[in-house]
């Protein structure tokens, strides 16, 4: 499989998703509307409430983690069945690029980018922290473990909504069964975050779960895309 | 001004005349629904010569694009084979994805990305291909085969500029083999003739092949080296221009112009002397834009009547006919097409 290739075809996603404000308009909100919160959280919250106000900016971390990568699904669904709903896919398929170059420049195109505004939201609010002097002993551990889980649920509904891609005929339909999957990794998280939290023990149990049952979709959309072609 | 040479430099295509640039065997398709099976390829035995242009003609639902979705490998046959350059397509028998770089490609309602312009939809496909300066080549195609690259997005273009950037981006890298899913639809006068002209030039410079499906009969009859009929997946007939529009002549009648009234009694006469039908038809007359010099005119039928044509224009010359104009009446493409399809 040629790097290149895959390149090649997550920059024409980028550049496709960069030009198609649908995309990411409303996926953007989120983080946006987190970081607010947070920074309301910091700058007005009641003298002598720091604690409680860690706790909240625990939280926030962690469901922007979670929140971040949901844009990962109206682009994942786009994959294949945008290229099948355009009729493009079939021009797509008639060009000299390896099928797994095609395959995973796909996954590759759909990942990145909401994982990046994940971190950025995330440094953002760490920065905020660090200027109101809230930068307790112990937080930045819970930080990092945070930050960690973003790039791993953005690949869990990255894999995810490229497998729905691949078996719908429609982008609606894939975006849609996607989304359930992205709430049901939501609560997930929200409703692990102490287990998370408490250990790094037991943000390796986690992360492993999210990251075999990414594997597993994955596997499986290579092998359906094999019978595409 | 001088025509730009089409292909600078190019790999000679390794199909040979002994070598069939595709070569289909036994070919059958057939392709799941709802309702069973439905079968778009009946076992064809088809081949296309190196350098040829055939035109592929059939109605709707015949197998002629399941046909170059073969020859891609987007579609794998349901039994039999097909070869293209020696080689089964990528995808239905261990031969390279490489392979698909010597194709180039119009399948038929092709989408777009529609936020893309022009120019980078182009430069996105010829990315994939080993092209030297694809802007240039981008620009000189985009010049013959008159499409305007302005910046607008895609969506934007009439549905004539998408053609032509099909068109285009099927060429950029130079193809051996063309596939051309009706390649003039959407395209006004003009537009299709240049792309035909383009299209001749490009075969004769390059010595590529092409294999292109249309329901435009009368556009390919002067352009295409090879004709196929192809109804419910098989191919009913298939030959070279000359082969296929010779049929034509077997129609066996011709129409005859006269400068004067010719007498019925004689032209009855006449007819029987020479073995063949001749019906007076009404005179034209002197308003008649096509023919005001006819009087009258007459249809003869018989047969082997263009062999056998000098000798009756003779005798009726001789029999003091005045005779102004002759046209032998040949079958064109549109019958013979209709002559192979419901055979």
């Amino acid at each position: 499989m040629s790097l290149s290739q895959s390149l090649r075809i997550a920059k024409h996603e980028w550049r496709l998703v960069l030009r198609e404000p649908r995309f990411l308009a409303p996926f953007l909100l989120t983080p946006l509307l987190l970081i607010g919160i947070q920074a309301f959280n910091l700058y007005f919250r009641p003298a002598g409430s720091e604690g409680e106000a860690l706790i909240l900016a625990r939280s926030l971390l962690l469901m922007l983690a979670a929140l971040a990568p949901s844009a990962v699904v109206p682009m994942g669904a786009d994959t294949f069945a945008g290229e099948k709903e355009r009729n493009t896919l079939e021009i797509l398929l008639c060009v000299p690029v390896e099928t797994g170059a095609l395959f995973w420049g796909k996954v590759l195109g759909v990942f990145p980018l909401p994982v990046l505004i994940g971190w950025l939201g995330q440094t953002l609010m760490l920065i905020m922290l660090a200027e109101r002097g809230l930068m307790m002993p112990g937080f930045g551990e819970d930080a990092a473990k945070a930050m960690l889980l973003t790039p791993c649920l953005g690949l869990f509904l990255a894999s995810v909504a490229t497998l729905m891609s691949l078996r719908s005929e429609s982008v609606r339909g894939a975006a849609q069964i996607t989304s359930l999957f992205m709430l049901a990794a939501f609560f997930a998280v929200i409703s692990a975050g102490n287990f998370i939290f408490a250990s790094w023990a037991h943000f390796a149990v986690f992360a492993t779960i999210l990251l075999s049952a990414t594997v597993t979709c994955l596997l499986l959309a290579r092998a359906r895309f094999r019978r595409v072609l | 001004m001088p025509a730009m040479p089409i292909v600078p430099a190019m790999t000679p295509p390794t199909a040979t005349p002994a070598t069939p640039v595709i070569d289909a065997r036994n070919l059958h398709v057939t392709y799941a629904s709802p309702r069973g099976p439905v079968t778009a390829l009946a076992g064809l035995d088809w081949s296309l010569p190196a350098g040829a242009l055939f035109v592929l003609l059939g109605p709707n639902g015949a197998g002629k694009t399941s046909l170059m979705r073969c020859a891609t490998g987007l579609v794998k046959p349901s039994q039999g084979e097909i070869r293209v350059f020696g080689r089964p397509p990528p995808g239905q028998g261990g031969s390279p994805r490489s392979d698909l770089g010597r194709l180039g490609v119009l399948i038929e309602n092709p989408g777009v990305y529609a936020r893309l312009d022009a120019r980078d939809y182009l430069a996105f496909f010829g990315s994939f291909y080993a092209v030297s300066d694809v802007q240039a080549r981008i620009d000189a195609l985009a010049g013959e085969l008159q499409l305007e690259l302005d910046g607008k997005p895609v969506a934007k273009l009439s549905q004539g500029n998408r053609q032509k950037l099909h068109l285009v981006r099927s060429l950029l890298h130079r193809p051996e083999l063309l596939l051309w899913d009706e390649p003039t639809d959407h395209l006004d006068p003009v537009a299709q003739k240049a792309v035909l002209q383009y299209l001749r030039r490009y075969l004769a410079e390059s010595g590529a092949a092409a294999l292109v499906a249309t329901h435009r009969l009368e556009q390919m009859e002067s352009v295409a080296t090879h004709f196929g009929f192809l109804n419910r997946g098989r191919l009913q007939r298939s030959g070279t221009r000359g082969e296929i529009l010779s049929e034509g002549q077997s129609r066996g009648r011709a129409r005859v112009g006269f400068a004067s009234a010719p007498d019925k009694q004689l032209l009855a006469e006449t007819a029987a002397r020479l073995g063949i039908f001749i019906d007076a038809q009404p005179a034209p007359g002197p308003e008649d834009p096509v023919r005001p010099e006819e009087a009258a005119a007459a249809e003869l039928r018989g047969e082997s009547l263009e062999a056998r044509m000098p000798d009756i224009l003779a005798a009726m010359v001789t029999s003091g006919f005045r005779i102004c104009s002759v046209e032998l009446q040949r079958a064109g493409l549109a019958e013979i097409y209709e002559r192979w399809v419901d055979a």
